[in-house]
């Protein structure tokens, strides 16, 4: 009997909410604010009181725009905000503007990096976006525990802020799929300056409609829907966690049922929140409020020619041409500011693969958290830092030794080494001596190579960077100590 | 109890009054189950007529939707944003506790 898991194919469908960076919110001039004190950001059209009526943010709708064109959908001339009708204390009108029926963005594609299994080169995938739309937040339902029995307290000032829906097409085939979707998605929204999709200020949330299938079996499976994911691990433990849920019901032999649920992160367990009898019933329909939306063509053309590159253009020319490894430039474009930095850097030395390797392997642990331009080391700074590295001045592995330093305070990387005193002992003068010590004072070490033992060569290797402090260049060392121990006596 | 007018059951009236939030007796749900079968007759009347070629509209007027430059303006003083509450703590509204965490 085969493994659960391994019977079902998955599939999964996400539902992106991230907040636009505007000043003012979708259909008031209310402020868009965090952390402020409760009712500190609102109008009277936030509070839904009588009278009031929405007019649209024009930045909402460019950004919309941007996103649009950065995911290769159609970007529609005529589209129309609709009423989805329910009531929740947060939600003062008692309907959230949306788009339903004809949203502002139809029909494309974002490319994702699929993880490979052990080293191997990551595949590359392109996922469905199904639609892009405008829409309102609600406010938000405070569940203050001193308040136990006695009510909820409700804050307007996200009700109202502008939100983008991203649907994708069911595509992705696994928990780190999913991940990987997000992370691109956020990535990009990010480097056309969308949003900021900070997760922790809620400004990038995550719905995942989860089914599972027979392998080989072309019909989708009863599908459930996984709501409020508001981290990356989450939404890979919650799915996997789901995907188990699913192929013990269809093991036993019984049926999914369409569900909403919650994750559970404590127990790594979903939880049914409602059991879904009909489709929810929202009642859509278009806000008689609001006119359609029309958007000139020769704005979205504009709109279209101002994008900065996009993280998969940028990909694509690291490897053409700047000669990076697939994986190396997948790993810096995943980050805007490690490629720009990168690039800086690597137009400032002149071998982009070299600047590539240092940055992914020793630039990235030393920088910890930080972005490389927070820091105080310029582009130009590890370029230098680098080229001592090339003349031979420094080893690698003084130049990692260097980094924490150059990246809290800065300054030159030349004068640093110089006042560490790590400038590199490669002259066959200055390291002959060392090599003479270390010879002489290990005669059977000496006797033992000299008789075959080859792997005593890393022992002597070893106390003459011992004793040159690991200044010393290793490949010379090596030279030396070989043409010495070639020799008699 | 039946409801005969075409077009709407008592359950359909139940549902919708759910959705509504509505709580409706008997003779309520009666005579509204007649007044909304009369409307449904209304736009029945409409479906009569022949719209081929007539490309479908949100709106009867053709117009765009005037846009806003985003500029935020000052908002509401706080203490008249919760003025007309009925419970207010601290300028959040205080309303009846939300038992389930039912999200749309």
């Amino acid at each position: 009997m085969p493994r659960a898991g391994s019977r079902y194919e998955v599939v999964i469908g996400l539902e992106v909410h991230t907040q636009l960076r505007t000043r003012s919110k979708l259909f008031s001039e209310a402020p868009v604010t965090f952390g402020e004190k409760p009712n500190h950001a609102v109008t009277p059209y936030c509070l839904a009181l009588p009278g009031t009526l929405p007019v649209l943010n024009a930045r909402a709708v460019e950004l919309a725009i941007r996103a649009g064109l950065a995911t290769h959908c159609t970007v529609h001339t005529h589209s129309v905000f609709a009423r989805k009708n329910y009531f929740y204390p947060d939600l003062p009108k008692g309907y959230q503007i949306s788009q339903y029926e004809e949203p502002i963005c139809t029909g494309g594609w974002l490319e994702i990096e699929v993880p490979a299994a052990g080293g191997e080169e990551p595949q590359r995938r392109r996922i469905g976006i199904t639609r892009i739309h405008l829409e309102e937040d609600a406010g938000k339902s405070i569940h203050d525990e001193s308040l136990f029995g006695e009510g909820t307290l409700v804050d307007l000032n996200r009700a109202g802020v502008p939100l983008l829906e991203i649907v994708s097409e069911p595509d992705l085939r696994s928990p780190e799929e999913a991940g990987a979707y997000l992370r691109a998605l956020r990535e990009l929204l990010r480097a056309i300056e969308v949003s900021e999709a900070d997760m922790e200020k809620g400004q990038f949330r995550c719905d995942a409609n989860v089914s599972i299938r027979p392998e080989g079996s072309r019909e989708l499976g009863t599908r459930t829907e996984l709501k409020n994911l508001n981290s990356f691990r989450f939404v890979e433990e919650a799915i996997a966690a789901e995907v188990g849920r699913q192929a013990e019901i269809l093991d036993a032999g019984g049926r999914v049922q369409q569900a909403t649920l919650l994750y559970d992160p404590d127990r790594r367990r979903t939880r049914v929140m409602r059991v879904k009898e009909n489709a929810d019933d929202y009642r859509y329909f278009p806000d008689p409020d609001l006119v359609p939306l029309r958007i000139d063509p020769a704005r979205i053309e504009a709109i279209r020619a101002e994008l900065p590159e996009l993280p998969e253009a940028r990909r694509a020319r690291f490897e053409a041409e700047l000669g990076l490894l697939p994986r190396e430039a997948a790993a810096l474009v995943r980050n805007r500011s490690l490629a720009e930095y990168f690039e800086a850097a690597a137009r400032a030395h002149g071998d982009p693969r070299a600047v590539a390797r240092f940055l992914l392997r020793d630039l990235l642990a030393a920088l910890g958290d930080r972005q490389p331009d927070e820091t105080a080391l310029p582009p130009e700074g590890l370029a230098r830092l680098l080229r001592l590295v090339d003349d031979g001045r420094l080893t690698a592995r003084s130049a990692r030794d260097l980094l924490p330093e150059l990246l809290e305070r800065g300054g030159d990387p030349e004068a640093l080494m110089r006042s560490r005193g790590l400038e590199a002992v490669s002259d066959a003068g200055a390291l002959g001596g060392v090599v003479e010590e270390v010879l002489r004072e290990h005669p059977g070490e000496v006797a033992s190579f000299r008789a075959g033992e080859q792997k005593l060569l890393n022992f002597l290797m070893g106390q003459v960077m011992r004793r040159t402090r690991g200044k010393a260049d290793p490949a010379s060392v090596r030279e030396l100590l070989l043409r010495r121990l070639g020799q008699g006596g | 109890m039946s409801v005969d007018a075409p077009g709407i059951t008592l359950e359909d009236l139940r549902r919708l009054a759910d959705l509504a939030r509505l709580e409706l007796g008997d003779g309520e749900a009666t005579a509204l189950a007649a007044d909304l079968a009369r409307i449904l007759g209304f736009v029945r009347q409409l479906q009569e007529l022949d719209t081929a070629g007539v490309p479908p509209t949100a709106h009867v007027m053709e117009l765009a939707t005037p846009l806003r430059e985003d500029e935020p303006d000052a908002p509401l003083p706080p203490e008249e944003a919760i003025r007309n509450a009925p419970a207010h703590e601290g300028t959040a509204f205080l309303v009846p506790q939300v038992l389930d965490s039912d999200e749309a």
